[in-house]
This record gives C-alpha cells, sequence and structure tokens, in this order.
C-alpha cells in the first residue's frame, strides 16, 4: 500500500469509481479494489480470501438460524473456527526472514507453506470474530453476501490491522457516505500514515541495521541502547504507520476505524502497554481467547489463558520462534506486575513508564535477533560487556540519527498529540490556508520519498 | 470555515495526483521489449513508472535534501564527503577472491608472455580517512597486499595504492562516479610502468583537453544532491604526433573502427566518461600504433582500464583488451578472441571493488 502506483494510481481510479457508484453500488466496487490489490500482489491470493468469505458467511447464516438448538450451533462455529485458523496457518507469514508459524515449532521454515497471502492475519480473524459475535447473539447474520465480504476482506486493513468489529462497521456497510470533512480527514491520516512509514520508520530500521551490522563483542552500551531504541521506533512506527493508512482510507470512504495505537511507550507497565499497543488486537483476543477460556473465574486457570493470549497476540506478528522467548517475557513481566502490584501503586506515575520501558528495551532483543544467543550477546552489551575505549560510532550514530531519533520520540509521546491538538484548534481563518498547505507539502514529501527511495523497501511488512 | 479548508485539502489532492498520473500516463515512453521480456505484469508497471514518473530528478534531489538536513550522510553505501560522492559498497568474500587469485596463477603458468597485475584503490579507499569508522568492511591498502601476497611469484605485481594516495588532492576520481580520472590513471601510471620497462612520459608533455565540464556520473544520479559540483573529463593530449594508427572494437558480431581511442560521441549520452574506447560496451579492442617494432600487451580489463589506454600508446605496437564480463555474456572464452601467446606482456587491470565481484577468471583459459 505504500507505493507509487497505490497513491498515484489506484487511489484517484478507485475513488472516483467509489464516489460515482452511489451507495448501493459501493460495496461492489469496494470488493473490486480489494480483488486488484490481492491479485496485484499475488493472484492465489483469492483463494483463501474467498474461501474464509464463503464460509464466514455461510456459517453466519447456519449459526444464526440454529440459534436455539445449542450443539449444532457451537459446530457450527467451531467448523468455522477451524477453517480460519487453518488458512491462518497456511498461508500467513510475515516476510520479516520468511518466519513463519510452522517455524515455531518445528525449526524449519518454507516446509509445508504454500505461499504467503496478503492479509491473511486479519481476514481470518475477522472471520472468527464475525461468526462468535453471531453465536453470542451480539449481532444479526448479515444477509448480503457481497457486505459479509465486504466486512472479512476489508482491503485497507489488511496490512496489519485495525481488527475490525462487525457491529462498528455494519452501519457504515449498508449506506457508506462520504463527505469533504471525512474525505479531507481521510487525506490528512493517509499521508501522515506516508510519513510515519516513509521517513520516521525507514529511518529508524536503517540506523537498526547500520548498528547490527557492527560485531556485538565491540557495540558500547550507548550504541546498543541507541540500536534497540531505533528497533522499537521502527517496528511501532511501521504498524502504526499501516494503520493509519487503513484508517485514511476507511475515512475516504466512509468508515470511522478504531485507532490502533494509544501511545504505548507512556504506559506505566506492561499491563497497560499491551492494552495500548495494538488496542484492536488486544481487543480481539481478549473477547475471543482469553474472556471464554477463563469462564469458570478459576484463578489458575485465568492465569493459563493469560499465558496462551499473550503467546497468540505475539504469535500474530509473525516473527517466528523468537515470539515464543519475547511472549515468555511479556508473561514474565506481567506475572512480576502482579505479584509486586500493592509495591507499584505507590511508585509515581513517571518513574513507572521509565521502568517499563527500560525492562521493555532490555526484552526487545529477544523479539529482533532470531536466535536467543545473539539476543543474549546483545543484552549483555547493553550492559556494557564490550571492553574496549574511544567511542566512534555513538558519535556517528547521534551526529547523523540524533534528528530522526527526537522527531520519534515526539510522535510517541504525548508532545506530539499536544501539539497536534494545538495546531488543529488554532484560528479557523489561518487554518483555511495552512492546513492544506500542510497536506500538500505532505503529499509532495511521500512523493519525494516514494520516487527517491527507489523500489527497495525495508521494514517488517514486506 | 472549517469546511472551506477540507474542500481546499481534497481538491489539491486529487488535482496533483491526477495531475501526475496523467502525466505519466499520456507522455510516457514504454522500455524496449527485449529489457521487459521476462517480468510479470507488475514488474513491467514498476519500470514504466519508474521510468516515466515526471521529475524524477527533482524528487530525488529534494528527498536527499531533506535527509542531509537531519543530520545523515550515507545513502545505500554512498557517502556524501565534503564535495564527493564515495561509494563504499563492496561484496567481499574471501573464497570469491582466492579463486580469481587462483585462476590468474593459472593463467599465468600457462602463457609465455610476462604477466602484470595491478590493482587500483576506489576513492573509498584512498579517502578513507574521511569516512566515518565502521563505514567498511575492508581496508583497501590491506585488501591489495593480500590479494598481491597470493599471486604466484612469477606475476609481477603493481602498487598504485602509493602514487594515488600521494595525489589524493588532486582531482584523481570523479566527485560524481566511481570511476578514476585522467589525473589518477596517469599518477598510476606513471609509477606503474617503470615495472613494465618503460620510462613514463612527463607530465609536460601532455597538454589538458577539457572535453566536457558537465558528466555527472552514476552516484549522483542515485541521490541527485544539488550540492556536489559537476564533473569534468578531461583528456591528455600529447604535444607531439599521437601514435595511436587505429582502434578495432569487437562486440559479437560486431566491429568497429576508429582513428582514436576517444569517442566523442559519447559526450551527447549522459555517461561522458564512455569517451574512453566507448566504456565497457565491447568484447575485444584492438589498440594499433605506429611504433611497429614496439612490444604487444594483452590487457585484461576492469572498467578502471579504458582511462588507462591512452597512457600505453606510447610503449606499444599493439594493446589488445578483452573483458571477461563480456566474454561471460557471449559465452566465450579467451582462446576463442586471441591467444596470450602473441603477446609480450599481460596486464590485469582492476579496481578493487570490480576486482572483488569478478569471478570469471576462469574464462582465462
Amino acid at each position: 500500500m505504500v507505493s507509487i502506483e497505490f497513491l498515484y494510481f489506484f487511489l484517484p481510479v478507485f475513488m472516483g469509481l467509489y464516489a460515482i457508484a452511489g451507495t448501493r453500488f459501493r460495496s461492489v466496487i469496494f470488493l473490486l479494489g480489494t480483488v486488484v490489490l490481492t491479485l496485484w500482489l499475488s493472484p492465489w491470493g483469492l483463494v483463501p480470501m474467498t474461501v474464509c468469505s464463503v464460509s464466514s458467511y455461510v456459517f453466519g447464516r447456519l449459526i444464526e438460524r440454529s440459534a436455539d438448538k445449542k450443539k449444532l450451533k457451537k459446530l457450527w462455529l467451531v467448523l468455522s473456527a477451524v477453517i480460519n485458523v487453518s488458512a491462518f496457518v497456511l498461508f500467513f507469514r510475515s516476510n520479516y526472514l520468511t518466519a513463519d508459524i510452522f517455524q515455531i515449532f518445528t525449526g524449519e521454515s518454507e516446509n509445508f507453506k504454500i505461499f504467503a497471502v496478503w492479509g491473511t492475519g486479519v481476514f481470518t480473524l475477522h472471520g472468527i470474530s464475525y461468526c462468535a459475535d453471531i453465536c453470542r447473539g451480539e449481532i444479526d447474520s448479515e444477509h448480503s453476501f457481497l457486505l459479509t465480504a465486504q466486512y472479512i476482506c476489508f482491503f485497507p486493513c489488511m496490512t496489519c490491522g485495525p481488527l475490525l468489529r462487525f457491529r462498528d462497521v455494519s452501519d457504515t456497510l449498508h449506506k457508506p457516505l462520504i463527505s469533504s470533512a471525512k474525505l479531507a480527514e481521510g487525506i490528512k491520516l493517509l499521508l501522515f500514515g506516508y510519513v510515519e512509514k516513509l521517513l520516521l520508520s525507514n529511518s529508524m530500521y536503517e540506523l537498526w541495521e547500520h548498528i547490527n551490522s557492527v560485531n556485538v563483542n565491540s557495540l558500547s552500551a550507548a550504541c546498543a541502547w541507541l540500536g534497540i531504541i531505533a528497533f522499537s521506533f521502527s517496528f511501532y512506527y511501521e504498524y502504526r504507520a499501516f494503520s493509519d493508512i487503513a484508517r485514511g482510507i476507511g475515512l475516504m470512504t466512509g468508515f470511522e476505524l478504531p485507532e490502533n495505537f494509544d501511545q504505548p511507550f507512556m504506559s506505566g507497565g506492561f499491563n497497560e502497554f499491551i492494552k495500548r499497543f495494538c488496542t484492536t488486537l488486544y481487543r480481539w483476543v481478549r473477547d475471543y481467547v482469553y474472556v471464554p477460556l477463563c469462564r469458570g473465574k478459576n484463578e489458575k486457570l485465568s492465569l493459563w489463558a493469560m499465558f496462551l493470549s499473550v503467546f497468540i497476540a505475539c504469535m500474530w506478528f509473525g516473527f517466528g520462534r523468537r515470539t515464543l522467548l519475547f511472549a515468555a517475557f511479556i508473561c514474565f513481566m506481567l506475572g512480576m506486575e502482579f505479584i509486586l502490584k500493592r509495591v507499584i501503586v505507590v511508585i509515581p506515575n513517571i518513574l513507572r513508564c521509565a521502568f517499563m520501558n527500560i525492562l521493555f528495551l532490555l526484552g526487545l532483543p529477544l523479539f529482533a535477533f532470531p536466535d536467543a544467543e545473539k539476543a543474549a550477546g546483545y543484552i549483555m552489551s547493553m550492559f556494557g560487556s564490550a571492553k574496549f575505549s574511544g567511542d566512534v560510532l555513538v558519535i556517528y550514530v547521534i551526529k547523523t540519527s540524533a534528528v530522526m531519533l527526537l522527531i520519534c520520540g515526539f510522535f510517541a509521546t504525548n508532545i506530539g498529540r499536544f501539539v497536534k491538538k494545538k495546531i488543529t484548534s488554532a484560528n479557523s481563518n489561518i487554518a483555511v490556508v495552512v492546513v492544506p498547505l500542510i497536506e500538500i507539502g505532505f503529499l509532495l514529501l511521500c512523493t519525494a520519498f516514494l520516487v527517491g527511495g527507489g523500489r527497495h523497501l525495508t521494514g517488517f511488512l514486506f | 470555515m472549517k469546511k472551506i479548508a477540507d474542500c481546499l485539502t481534497v481538491a489539491a489532492f486529487f488535482i496533483i495526483i491526477v495531475m501526475f498520473a496523467a502525466r505519466t500516463l499520456l507522455f510516457g515512453k514504454t522500455a524496449a521489449a527485449n529489457e521487459t521480456e521476462n517480468m510479470n505484469i507488475r514488474q513491467k508497471t514498476e519500470t514504466y513508472v519508474d521510468g516515466n514518473f515526471p521529475l524524477s530528478a527533482n524528487w530525488k534531489s529534494l528527498r536527499t535534501t531533506m535527509l542531509v538536513m537531519t543530520g545523515k550522510n550515507e545513502f545505500d553505501n554512498v557517502y556524501i564527503l565534503q564535495k564527493r560522492l564515495v561509494d563504499t559498497s563492496c561484496d567481499y568474500d574471501k573464497e570469491k577472491f582466492l579463486e580469481s587469485v587462483e585462476d590468474i596463477n593459472k593463467f599465468a603458468a600457462g602463457t609465455s608472455a610476462q604477466t602484470y597485475v595491478m590493482l587500483v584503490p576506489t576513492a573509498a579507499g584512498i579517502y578513507s580517512s574521511q569516512l566515518p569508522a565502521y563505514a567498511q568492511d575492508i581496508d583497501q591498502r590491506e585488501l591489495i597486499d593480500r590479494i598481491y601476497y597470493a599471486l604466484n611469484k612469477d606475476i609481477s605485481t603493481i602498487d598504485t595504492f602509493y602514487p594515488l594516495y600521494s595525489a589524493r588532492s588532486n582531482y584523481i576520481y570523479y566527485r560524481t562516479d566511481k570511476k578514476w580520472t585522467s589525473f589518477g590513471a596517469y599518477y598510476a601510471y606513471a609509477e606503474g610502468i617503470k615495472q613494465m620497462g618503460f620510462e613514463p612520459v612527463a607530465l609536460s608533455n601532455y597538454d589538458q583537453e577539457y572535453a566536457s565540464d558537465s558528466f555527472y556520473g552514476n552516484l549522483y544520479s542515485k541521490l541527485c544532491y544539488s550540492r556536489i559540483p559537476a564533473d569534468r573529463v578531461n583528456i591528455f593530449r600529447s604535444k607531439y604526433q599521437s601514435t595511436v594508427e587505429s582502434v578495432e572494437l569487437y562486440s559479437g558480431e560486431q566491429m568497429l573502427t576508429a582513428k582514436s581511442v576517444y569517442f566523442r560521441s559519447a559526450l551527447k549520452t549522459s555517461d561522458k566518461s564512455n569517451i574512453f574506447l566507448q566504456g565497457d560496451n565491447f568484447t575485444k579492442a584492438t589498440v594499433k600504433t605506429t611504433l611497429e617494432d614496439g612490444p604487444k600487451l594483452l590487457l585484461v580489463k576492469g572498467s578502471y582500464a579504458n582511462t588507462f589506454v591512452p597512457f600505453l600508446t606510447p610503449h606499444y605496437s599493439e594493446i589488445t583488451l578483452v573483458d571477461p564480463d563480456k566474454l561471460e555474456e557471449e559465452g566465450k572464452t579467451l582462446s576463442d578472441t586471441v591467444n596470450p601467446d602473441d603477446y609480450d606482456q599481460v596486464l590485469f587491470l582492476y579496481d578493487c571493488d570490480e576486482f572483488l565481484e569478478t569471478n570469471n577468471f576462469d574464462l582465462l583459459k
């Protein structure tokens, strides 16, 4: 979704047709857009998408029809879940170092993989959530297959969410309206997402690669910290960028999508952190894994349910075997937080936040490196295990990346939000001139990075 | 009021996008069919858009300028040093270069001609002290020593690092390209030719001719950073009669003859440094001179050799250049094109980066 072709050719044609189509045919245009984008990435992607859409539609209808037969209802739900989960396992892969689910268990990659399909992480979860909600009687099943398919394969969210709930979007699905206010806001979000990806995430990724290429034994503590900060920013901004782009396109087509990131680095503990990082994923895992599992209110059971939820959430990011270690780390931290909760309450918020970030960064190498040994070496170097004097690299890194690091920090904390509020609530007469100018500036900036940066896209989601 | 701002934003956004898209689609040129032969639709579209999106140099320039403002000075292994672009990318593989060395040893043992090897450092090697630490994986001086050491004793090695390093304040490398200039080639020649048994022609015997003062090399076209000034392409004109009699360039089935080693038609193209023997576009080139009793030289060339050849013409009766990369493309070996035993001397002339990348010396048989 971050390419010249998408921004300059797909988007105007799609939006033009979508605007002309009128509310009745908008879902057809929307699905056509999904098909075109999927074909563009890999033609075979349509197969799992169709299977998941059709099965969700059929099972949704069946579940509703057998609403009073509890066992039959359950059977349909389980069947639909099995189809979606198997699609997830077979086709999901984040291309990052070709890690996939099988690799977690077998240690070998590329073994059972058929091919990776864009959006598998999203449309399968949509399918499960849709059927489960019908089963619980929270929503009615959708009678139109087109609308169900549009919800299941909602292309703006396909890269990495936000994950949607059918009840939040069903009104708009039936009557998608576009207005100048929504369009303008959508363009703003879209361009902001592009800037986050192309400027912030990519620069941070390059910095991380640069520091990563240095031998761990000659890496100073300061550099190791800067490196892992760069990694966390790069990861965060990449996911946030695609979520913002999704929200932008959503708004342009009339859908108000939930925000996926709520300043996670400002949270005062891991419990809060996982709620604020990829919010919609947290809610999905809570509602469809954690809550059903610990219905009995058994404390032991709920602990296991929590561990399982964390593992599933970490696996969703698709980084292979290392996610297990990282999930274990998060679980450990959550456990510690639970045990020490009386002590933690006393600590002022700002200190708690600082502690959380330091601990998080200490654990992050487990996620960043494919094997645990390297990660351990890196963590050691964060404590200054390297023996050498005179640190030229850190001076160079600070000289070349300080500005970008500061910008990233600025938008990751509340300061960015505060400034944004100030600008948007400024004198409206000035805003008439300034806002469009800022948007044009953003557009030019994005184009410069798209055209000038070449085809070589770095990051986690490619 | 907000509504006006919104409408303006939306209108501006779509007008700009549609304008550029229309410009790309309506006035674009499709790439030649043979270039896009093996591509799928997606790759074809991408090549088309890359080639036809308007103002592409300006976009690049904007991006580079923005990033330089944030303090960045490295773009894909190309560093911006005050007034110069230096490419540090190099694919160092110990096994590979030892194989190349082995092939050269084998070649030298199998031929009666005396073999010389001349490895030239690139700008990244000469100006390494200006580059940040960790910018390079290898020290080029050390690398050249290591390669020279691994070569057989009967192969003569020619040191170019020292003469180029002493001349580093001169204009020895292009600022915007990886290649060396005529000056760089001259300094290496002035030292190296002594080892090959000749007295170098003194600098005072040459007039400088500036063939072009607006050369932007391929490093520049990656970044389009406007603070880097254009390069001059200069050629050394002998004050006396030139010794070159005829030049023949062979490429595949085609042959091109000329009276000079300088091909001025290249000045009209984007790569003006191709004025020297048309760049790397031939498999074999024969330069014949008026010195009928002079020795004959076979030159196994990397791209640095073209600039070097004009300095050799006063010493040899015939210089034959062979490009192993082109041999590989045409599926030939050296013996299909020349017989090394017809020559008195054989010279391998490569820059460090190209030597490390090359793995086709096994075609020299």
